[in-house]
């Protein structure tokens, strides 16, 4: 069973996911709904 | 605990699983608070302006911390990356690729040759605009060089019947939402989009696996546990200790529900 991530791990993944996400939505066009 | 979600969802199951090992922990209540609406951006924006104290705290997905910044950005009230942190991560989920029983599609492989060689005619549908499910179609066709087109539902019921009607050529979903047709024999998996195998659907292989282009494709759901980001790491790493010992605990329910397939927990 792997090991709960300490939250400065947690931290990184968090914002590593937000850049990837981000990316995505950029190179997608992706548009909020109004 | 504050969810930007209606009960009984899965983020709210996942809150009162963990709120549940938490109370005996710190030998207090712990109330789990819905507060919908936004796309959970109120239930993440009362947490962020909460006091640093760890008794107000906030459990997300992905989308209100590490999504809804790039879609939103004008409407939101908080910055998520400076005005949250992260206690702990409870959950990761792959999203699962469905298509009809009907579809001449077994494999990831044949999944992306049959998306290339129908470019502009296919679809995938997902449970609404800026989730981790259409951003999981959407790698997947910036990545294969693929063109298949996004049509969101209003949540993911609606989403995979609609592959099965054959409205749509696939889905991009949660495990959870796809399995009765599944079971039922109206749709099949074809891929996940996780980099391992889920345990659940072990013949099933990675969109990683599906082509050479592909092979650093990954796209994940995960829910996470979030306070004030003042609050004091001696906290954070107390609420951290409690939530880790909740997610180790075999005998627990909040150990075999949340953690599935999760990497993380």
């Amino acid at each position: 069973m792997p090991r709960i991530l300490t939250p400065s791990e947690a931290r990184a993944f968090v914002a590593s996911e937000a850049e990837k996400f981000g990316k995505i939505v950029a190179q997608a066009n992706i548009k909020a709904e109004n | 605990m504050i969810v930007g979600y209606p009960a009984g969802g899965g983020v709210d199951l996942v809150a009162r699983l963990v709120g549940e090992p938490m109370k005996a922990a710190l030998g207090q209540s712990v109330i789990v608070e819905n507060r919908t609406g936004a796309s959970a951006m109120i239930a993440a924006g009362t947490v962020a302006k909460a006091p640093p104290d760890g008794v107000t705290l906030l459990m997300a997905a992905s989308g209100e911390v590490a999504i809804n910044q790039h879609l939103y950005k004008d409407k939101m009230s908080y910055d998520p990356l400076r005005e949250l942190v992260p206690v702990a991560l409870v959950g990761i989920v792959p999203c699962v690729v469905v298509v009809a029983a009907n579809t001449p599609v077994r494999t990831a492989a044949e999944l992306i040759a049959y998306a290339r060689a129908n470019r502009g005619k296919l679809s995938f549908s997902s449970s609404g605009i800026g989730n981790p499910q259409q951003l999981a179609g959407e790698l997947m066709n910036s990545m294969a060089g693929t063109n298949v087109l996004h049509v969101p539902y209003r949540g993911s019921a609606p989403a995979v019947t609609d592959v099965a009607t054959g409205a749509v050529t696939m889905s991009f979903s949660s495990l959870a939402a796809a399995l009765p047709l599944m079971q039922d024999g109206r749709l099949r998996a074809v891929a996940v989009t996780s980099r391992e195998r889920m345990p659940q659907l072990p013949d099933v292989a990675p969109l990683a696996e599906a082509a050479p282009e592909l092979k650093d494709y990954e796209l994940l759901n995960w829910f996470g546990l979030f306070a004030p980001a003042t609050t004091p790491e001696s906290v954070i790493a107390r609420l951290n200790e409690i939530v880790g010992i909740a997610l180790r605990d075999r005998r627990s329910p909040t150990s075999s529900r949340c953690r599935g397939s999760c990497r993380a927990s």
